[in-house]
């Protein structure tokens, strides 16, 4: 179509970033969620999963009160309608590793960057602790260790190796566990083969027990989680903010709704 | 040092100077025949360009085009350009005066005259009124998904135009009291003209009283008419070019079209004054410094415009929010001749010509500096209102086409024409204000160098 | 110069008052804070090292502890450390306006005030400069934020507005160093010929063999015409970039365009309201009445207003633009800001805004310097306050989580401690640099003179051509 066909709506950025359904990507393998809020029971077990295998600090009841939460990934929860007709849904929210993350390009020092397999990755040796990061997440799911962190005993002695403990000063966030992402990948290199379909998992994912978080290669049709990347209920969250997500969540079904 | 006296011009020599009087003598006399041979036919041309453009709004416009995004988006631009410049030239007028600078003297009457092409937007805003009906009747196609907005009562609209321009007139008026009064006196007693200007003239008799008041008067007015342009370039900054265009809602619109219209006033006066100076026979009160500091202010204001628009896309860019990037980039994308040619025109030229001495210091030079100017903001008029029509319609049919090219014409000549007849009873230099420079300032060599000599303190307005 | 061998009758025909004496009493008026010390400066300067001291301490304290001493929290991750930031960085901009701006516009006044406002400027950059090292959350490697080659191969992000932040503040504080020293060498040069010991050994480094010639009056005027202009953009980008480090992020109520020159006039407001406090202090303090006059107040006065009205203009026209969207996302920061936060804005608007314009206009109250000193500190109050509004109402109504914020102790004496440090600073500098320029004064006197025009004699000036 000639230029002066075209419409202005018609014209997409050349500068934007391709989303994953338009154009393919240059990822060898792309990670990515679907998280089902019609399974979602909010019962809070991805919470304490993530909090076990990624060493995430406890903050104690007066950090929390002051808005302090240590939570790499945080249950939602909203009330709908007046008592007889309550409804509660429930929203797990986790670092999106956004294709066009808005946390990367403010960090002065590179400790945030994208890495090849559609990760946004944390460097926390390299953190200064500059909290542009997080001012710019528009998710608000990025942490920032105000203080030293610490165990009680004998929680210090459930640490996990395979993850970093950080210090103080130093921002953190979901990583989709890239501990076991690397775990499984050395795994299968070691045994001399691919790495077979929905081999792994993430903490919260084995976790939950209505089986609500699907992780995998949304690049491989062979694993589960591409059968409900695009699912027709499904949505991403703060389209308006052009970040691109990588988790994709099922809307939940009412029973009044007939649409779907 | 130094006690040298009559450095300075004194006001009586300056009010016995003939080159004062010329601008009254002009207004006086009949123009000399070969003169006005010429005023009669560019009256006539330019009535006539009017006249066509005219027929061109009302009766075709009207009537055949309801529907037609291009009509209206090139008849919006150049009915906004013209209002913006405009009021650029009076309100550039009114910052001359607050900055005390001595060379505005000369031409200060020539700015405030653009405030007359405020009677003829009165008749012209209805086809304004009726584009932003347009705007929003279009925008609702079904097509369209956008979330049309009204913009605010029209009400605002006509109210801050209107007291920008009726500001405007009161400040043209009560400063020429004074030359009405000369002309009342120096006309024959008993002819049309004395009776004109003894109406005119308000019983003017220059005592120290009226003049008290005069000067207050001017005072109020001057703030007055800064903040109501201001406050009229705003609202027709985001009346028109972000109202519709959902989700775009760039904070700095408001000021970019200010220092775009206030730019464009200073293009627009440096032709008028070009054309003035040559006009005036015997030479006038418009020397290389009128030129030289016009534009260095063209210079300061291309900078700043520079600077909006820089913030304006670094913002859209950084951020990469749908909705403000692929306006600002699809634009671009879109039309990159006329992007260059924007920023070219608004940027390049008013700064980095006017940096070079001979360009900003000859007629000629700063002449073209200043058509480029215009031309540079009159397409970004054009390019920003893109998005509030285009969502929807393909780009081809927005360009511009012969009708609304007459009708750019048109009110250029409208322009030229409030000039021709206005400079028929208004001196086109204030008597009491042309000589005043040199009262205030003056240039002197000693020994090698030349140095310039400047009142101190210069009389203010008591408060 | 070795100092005057003869007494040059400077000045008008009939007035010998002071301004117009001779330059041994300019000399000696204008070198006093320096040469002489009372009981007052040490006291002075003991209460701000003391509050500056404090300071240190609770930073040493942060050190230890974390940044989980001051009241930042999700989603305020920015706040009182870098509200001082903002504010400081924005008072340093009074010198250049006064010393750059007002001399390209031939506005002769100035002289007197540049010394003193370039002071001011240097002074409060310092403090600015402090606070984006305090508010990291590993202060102990800020060095990372600086460019240099190391065995990692590592190299700062120049995507992120920070590292504009640090190149600009870098530059402004070369540039108005420079600016500063230039003008002084040949005060020092003055100094260094009235003093002994080692005040004299002091001043003799200082002035670099300054000895007053042709050439070198000369080569110091290039100079100054050349960083005159040159540190024009370099003002304008440093509040632009401190305002970029907001309107760069997606944060509603922060990515705003409008947020660069927003920022510029606001740091032209509170660096106009320092001006004035610091005049009239100085004046008090060192007795330089007959030097700094009503008629200096009442300029300062004028340009503050102008200013007021600008600074009007761009917030109105940043809240507005937001009201306008009617999208849940930008109103809510500005429903915040007019509800829970109302006598936030109601601070900032009485002092900002209702107390400029109501005392401003009158010319009584613009020559008098008391008052003028007191709408200097509203303006300044207005102005922390608006960092307040500008920095905290948008984080507090992010895009998915609220949270309200309340500053601690350790936000409140940090705060405290920047005012101690930048008062010390002054003081500090006050004994060692004369407070009014004695060179820049003495070529005002020489410039004017007494026109006669028929009957009347006007007082003139022979207009400084900055660029010459």
């Amino acid at each position: 179509m000639p230029l002066s066909q075209k419409r202005l709506s018609d014209m997409k950025s050349v500068n934007a970033k391709p989303s994953l359904e338009e154009e393919s990507t240059p990822y060898v393998r792309k990670w990515g969620m679907v998280i089902d809020l019609d399974r979602c029971t909010g019962c809070h077990a991805c919470e304490s999963a993530c909090a076990m295998e990624n060493n995430v600090p406890v903050g104690g009841a007066e950090q929390a009160h002051n808005g302090r939460l240590y939570q790499w990934i945080r249950v939602e929860r909203y009330w709908e309608g007046s008592f007889p007709n309550v409804k509660a849904r429930f929203m797990p929210i986790l670092c999106q590793q956004c294709d066009n993350a808005p946390c990367e390009p403010v960090c002065p020092v590179y400790a945030t960057y994208h890495n090849p397999e559609g990760l946004n990755a944390m460097i926390y040796n390299r953190c200064v602790g500059t909290r542009y990061c997080g001012n710019n997440c528009p998710y608000s799911v990025r942490m920032f260790n105000w203080f030293e962190p610490t165990w009680d005993e004998p929680l210090d002695q459930q640490l996990n190796p395979d993850v970093t403990v950080r210090e103080k000063g130093v921002m953190e966030k979901c990583s989709f566990c890239i501990q076991r992402i690397r775990r499984a990948e050395e795994r299968a290199d070691a045994e001399g083969r691919d790495l077979e379909p929905d081999e792994f998992t993430t903490a919260c994912a084995s976790a939950c027990p209505p089986n609500a978080i699907t992780f995998g290669d949304v690049k491989d049709p062979r694993w589960s989680v591409n059968k409900l990347y695009n699912d027709p209920r499904r949505f991403r969250l703060l389209e308006d903010a052009g970040t691109s997500p990588s988790v994709v969540y099922l809307k939940d079904i009412d029973q009044e709704d007939s649409s779907v | 040092m130094f006690k040298h006296a009559n450095i300075l011009r004194s006001p009586r020599s300056v009010a016995l100077d003939p080159l004062a009087n010329e601008p009254i003598r002009m207004v006086l006399e009949e123009p000399s025949s070969r003169r006005l041979v010429k005023l009669r036919l560019a009256t006539t041309v330019c009535a006539v360009l009017v006249i066509v453009a005219g027929g061109v709004i009302w009766l075709w416009g009207y009537p055949t085009q309801k529907n037609n995004p291009g009509f209206w988006h090139v008849t919006l631009v150049s009915l906004l350009f013209w209002l913006s410049v405009t009021q650029g030239m009076f309100a550039l007028s009114c910052l001359l005066r607050v900055g005390h600078g001595s060379w505005r003297y000369p031409l200060n009457r020539l700015l405030d005259m653009s405030s007359l092409f405020g009677v003829w937007v009165f008749l012209l805003l209805p086809p304004l009124v009726e584009a932003r009906h347009r705007i929003y009747a279009l925008g609702s196609s079904e097509e369209s998904d956008t979330i049309w907005r009204l913009a605010g009562p029209l009400a605002w609209d006509a109210v801050a135009i209107g007291t920008a321009y009726v500001a405007g007139w009161a400040l043209l008026f009560l400063t020429s009291l004074p030359d009405f009064a000369i002309l009342r006196d120096r006309s024959e007693s008993g002819s049309k003209q004395e009776r004109l200007y003894r109406r005119l003239a308000l019983n003017w008799r220059g005592t120290e009283k009226q003049w008290r008041s005069l000067r207050l008067a001017e005072g109020v007015l001057v703030v007055g008419i800064i903040v109501a342009f201001v406050a009229s370039q705003t609202v027709l900054g985001w009346d028109f070019q972000l109202a519709a265009a959902r989700d775009w809602d760039s904070s700095i619109f408001a000021p970019l079209y200010t220092i775009g219209s206030l730019l464009g006033g200073t293009a627009l006066a440096v032709l008028v004054m070009t054309f003035v100076d040559r006009t005036i026979r015997g030479g006038s009160f418009l020397t290389i410094r009128q030129y030289d500091n016009l534009g260095r202010v063209m210079i300061a204001l291309g900078l700043v415009w520079f600077y909006f628009r820089w913030c304006d896309y670094l913002t859209a860019w950084y951020g990469r929010l749908p909705s403000e990037w692929l306006i600002q980039n699809n634009r671009v994308t879109a039309f990159p001749i006329l992007a260059a040619i924007m920023v070219i025109g608004c940027f390049g030229v008013p700064v980095f010509g006017n940096m070079i001495r001979i360009f900003r210091t000859t007629r000629a030079g700063l002449c073209t500096i200043s058509v480029i100017v215009l031309i540079g903001l009159a397409v970004q008029r054009y390019l920003d209102t893109v998005p509030t029509f285009a969502p929807n319609y393909p780009l081809a049919a927005l360009k511009p086409t012969i009708p609304t090219m007459v009708i750019f014409a048109g009110l250029t000549a409208l322009f030229v024409l409030t000039y021709l007849l206005a400079a028929k009873y208004i001196p086109i230099m204030s008597w009491w204000g042309t000589g005043k420079e040199g009262t205030r300032t003056a240039t002197r060599s000693f020994g090698n160098g030349t140095v310039t000599v400047m009142v101190a303190d210069p009389p203010v307005w008591e408060t | 110069m070795s100092g005057p061998v003869v007494d040059i009758e400077l000045g008008r025909e009939e007035a010998k008052s002071p301004p117009h004496a001779s330059t041994s009493k300019i000399n000696l008026d204008l070198t006093r804070n320096v040469l002489d010390t009372t009981w007052k400066w040490w006291a002075v300067l003991a209460f701000f090292a003391a509050l500056t001291g404090y300071g240190l301490l609770v930073v040493c304290y942060q050190f230890y502890e974390g940044m989980g001493i001051f009241g930042n929290r999700r989603p305020e991750y920015w706040a009182m450390p870098i509200i001082n930031f903002v504010f400081w960085a924005g008072v340093a901009l009074s010198g250049t306006m006064i010393s750059a701006i007002l001399r390209l516009v031939h506005a002769g006044w100035r002289r007197q005030l540049t010394r003193m406002t370039e002071t001011l400027t240097l002074c409060a950059l310092a403090v600015a400069g402090i606070f984006p090292l305090q508010h990291l959350g590993r202060n102990w490697v800020f060095f990372w934020l600086l460019p240099y080659p190391n065995e990692r191969q590592l190299w700062p992000s120049y995507r992120s507005p920070l590292l504009w932040d640090a190149s600009a503040i870098s530059v402004y504080l070369a540039t108005s160093f420079m600016f500063w020293y230039a003008g002084l060498i040949p005060d020092f040069a003055v100094l260094r010929d009235r003093t002994i010991g080692w005040r004299n050994s002091l001043y003799t480094a200082l002035s670099l063999g300054w000895r007053g010639t042709d050439r070198e009056w000369k080569r110091l005027r290039t100079l100054s015409g050349i960083l005159t202009v040159l540190i024009i953009p370099v003002f304008v980008s440093l509040h632009t970039i401190v305002g970029w480090d907001f309107g760069m992020s997606i944060v509603p109520g922060w990515h705003s365009s409008i947020f660069a020159p927003y920022f510029v006039c606001g740091a032209l407001y509170s660096g106009c309201g320092a001006v004035l406090i610091v005049m009239c202090l100085v004046r008090h303090a060192f007795q330089l009445q007959d030097y700094i006059l009503p008629m200096h107040f009442d300029n300062i006065g004028k340009i503050l207003f102008s200013i007021s009205l600008l600074w009007f203009y761009f917030f109105a026209g940043d809240a507005w633009s937001d009201w306008f969207t009617n999208d849940p996302n930008h109103v809510s920061w500005l429903r915040f800001m007019f509800g829970g936060y109302k006598w936030v804005l109601s601070t900032i608007m009485f002092f900002g805004i209702v107390i400029p314009f109501s005392t401003l206009p009158f010319h009584k109250i613009r020559t008098s310097p008391w008052p003028m000193l007191m709408i200097g500190l509203c303006v300044n109050v207005a102005m922390y306050t608006e960092r307040v509004s500008v920095v905290i109402p948008p984080a507090a109504r992010d895009w998915l989580t609220w949270g309200d914020y309340t500053p601690t102790w350790a936000d409140l004496s940090v705060s405290a401690a920047a005012i101690g440090l930048f008062g010390f600073l002054y003081t500090l500098l006050t004994k060692f640099v004369p407070m009014i320029s004695l060179w820049e004064h003495k070529e005002g006197v020489m410039t004017e003179g007494d026109e006669h025009v028929d009957k009347a004699v006007l007082p003139v000036v022979i207009r400084e051509e900055a660029i010459s």
